[in-house]
């Protein structure tokens, strides 16, 4: 399994918000996209599973163009959870089964049984067991932020896509969803391609990252050879501490800033 | 475990439109036995299914007026419960009528300008209130459209424009009407008056096939709701599907508005009374809509048509009049109600 991103060019009126993007993702990996606010990443991340269509340039699913899926085929392979916070007027259990709704085959099927002991397991995983009959207004973010994760992986995807996975949780909840991504991703074999603010958490969890800046690649590869104090600074303007403790990067720490970014 | 404990769930929310089905012909029955004129359950009973009766009065009443204009209340009811689901769910908006898209108004002017320029006996008004209304929904569209999608904002402040704009048209056409002003107020406040069974074959043709349609939305709409980003994830052609849905509303809703003039009440509430009874998953809450909403209008028409006989009360003033206290019991007792059925 290997997803192609050859370069990729998105405008938004007619603006290059994304300019010649080129990576790959590989499956077993989680692939972290950095960078500051407007660098792209939420967009690039659109163009991927199609939300958005690419002015320039393919992205390959095992060499097939994702312009070939059907809608329904593409959400057979492609899961995603977005930063927002979403709340509808369903329970927690409607929604997670919504991540079934591509696997339905006819408009009037609401359940597909076979698939019930997978979706116990993603249940449990997450923790979700005692909220399945509340409503999605009823919990609060972290929970809601599981129901959603939930919902993409019991969509059995080979890609998963996260918008800023951890965006608005508490430490433990941080630590708790990356690990069960991480496990998931490496158990599975899938890819999972996240957006992250937080650099100490891109670095402990993703296998490669790419650090974005104004719609292009800065640097990317391993996340000790991107994330140093130099490309952080040329990219954020802000000067950083790397902690390291045997040989690996424990915390990125934020000193000062550099340049105001205009 | 999990999903035993949801399959019982949702083979209560069949028990309950089953139970909202034979409502539904009940309330059709009731409709027909009960009126202006007192007529026998059993003369009643051999007109419906004989088509026979000794009394030839009461042959005319119940196949000639009672049963045309009992089965309009069904469709129409079911139409605007029906498109207010599918308009609410499309606009992630509890707020939304049907009527957002300005169809009422649309039809409210056509009707208004029939009747100023005294063409009215000449050019039927259902005629100029349908043609109005789809021209209204028309603008609304194509303001709304931008690179081929209907993005919800545009969709709901188009539509809000075009509303006032036509509100504006039909006020002035009630300025110059004159004495006729009273023909302008009464079309406005909606009714089923003079309903024969020629409007009841075009109501029939014309909104059968887009409940129908609107069944096999009810997936699409659920993921919609999630925005649409999440919705194409998951499937759902997010451009295309807003977009037959916004069609299946204006025509339905065209249609109802044509015959029956602006009845409130029916497209906002009655959605969120079927919500509270049986949860919002679409796939559940489209058809049940169309039995309740049916039963819901038929019932309002027959207390509009029977509490001052032999006069009418306009049946809008029926239907939020008795709606309300009827919604807000719901509204208080939703919890209760939820752990039954949704």
């Amino acid at each position: 399994m290997l997803l192609k991103i050859c370069n990729v060019t998105f405008a938004y009126n007619s603006v290059d918000v994304l300019k010649n993007i080129t990576f790959e993702a590989k499956e077993g990996e989680i692939l972290g996209i950095l960078g500051p606010n407007g660098a792209g990443k939420t967009t690039l991340l659109k163009c991927i599973f199609r939300a958005l269509i690419p002015k320039h340039g393919v992205i390959l699913l095992d060499g097939t163009d994702i312009k070939k899926f059907s809608q329904r085929e593409l959400a057979k392979n492609m899961a995603v959870v977005m930063q927002e916070d979403i709340v509808a007027p369903f329970t927690v259990l409607e929604t997670i089964l919504m991540g079934r709704y591509p696997h339905l085959e006819s408009p009037f099927k609401i359940l597909d049984v076979s698939s019930s002991k997978f979706i116990e397991e993603i249940i449990n995983m997450l923790e979700l067991g005692k909220l399945l009959d509340r409503g999605l207004n009823e919990i609060s973010g972290g929970e809601r932020r599981r129901v959603h994760i939930a919902r993409a992986l019991v969509q059995q995807p080979k890609v998963l896509l996260l918008d800023e996975p951890t965006v608005h949780l508490d430490l433990n909840y941080q630590l708790f969803i990356m690990e069960i991504i991480k496990r998931y991703t490496i158990s599975k074999r899938i890819i999972t391609i996240a957006t992250f603010h937080d650099l100490s958490l891109a670095v402990r969890f993703c296998d490669k990252v790419i650090l974005m800046k104004n719609g292009i690649i800065f640097a990317a590869g391993k996340p000790e050879e991107v994330i140093t104090p130099e490309n952080i600074e040329s990219v954020y303007n802000v000067r950083i501490k790397v902690i390291k403790e045997n040989g690996k990067i424990l915390a990125v720490v934020p000193l000062e800033i550099t340049r105001r970014r205009l | 475990m999990v999903l035993e404990v949801y399959r019982e769930k949702l083979r209560r929310r069949m028990f309950f439109l089953v139970l909202l089905i034979g409502i539904f012909f009940l309330s059709i029955f009731l409709g027909i036995s009960i009126g202006c004129v007192d007529i026998p359950l059993n003369a009643v009973w051999e007109i419906i299914f004989n088509h026979y009766s000794e009394n030839r009065v009461y042959l005319v009443i119940i196949w000639e007026i009672r049963i045309p204009r009992v089965l309009i209340a069904a469709f129409v009811g079911a139409a605007l419960a029906v498109s207010g689901c599918l308009i609410q769910s499309i606009l992630r908006n509890p707020l939304a009528s049907p009527y957002v898209l300005g169809l009422s108004s649309g039809a409210a002017f056509g009707a208004a300008l029939l009747v100023a320029l005294d063409l009215w006996l000449i050019i039927p008004i259902p005629l100029s209130a349908f043609v109005f209304s789809i021209i209204a929904f028309l603008i609304t569209y194509r303001i709304a459209l931008e690179d081929g999608r209907l993005p919800i904002s545009s969709l709901i402040l188009a539509g809000m424009a075009v509303a006032a704009f036509f509100s504006a048209m039909t006020s002035f056409m009630m300025y110059l009407a004159g004495e006729k002003l009273e023909v302008i107020v009464f079309w406005l406040m909606g009714g089923l008056y003079g309903l024969s069974w020629d409007e009841l074959k075009v109501v029939m043709i014309g909104i059968t096939p887009l409940l129908i349609l609107s069944l096999f939305l009810g997936k699409d709409l659920n993921a919609m709701m999630l925005g649409d980003d999440v919705a194409k994830s998951l499937g759902v052609e997010v451009d295309k599907i807003r977009k037959l849905t916004i069609v299946i509303v204006s025509l339905m809703v065209a249609i109802c508005v044509a015959y029956t003039g602006p009845i409130g009440f029916v497209g906002l509430m009655v959605p969120h009374m079927v919500r509270f009874l049986i949860g919002s998953d679409n796939r559940f809450l489209i058809p049940a809509s169309i039995f309740f909403g049916g039963s819901f209008l038929v019932l309002t028409d027959l207390l509009a048509r029977t509490l001052m006989r032999p006069a009418e009360i306009p049946i809008g003033i029926i239907t939020s009049l008795f709606g309300v206290p009827f919604f807000i019991y719901l509204l208080k007792r939703r919890k209760g109600l939820m752990k039954y059925v949704a």
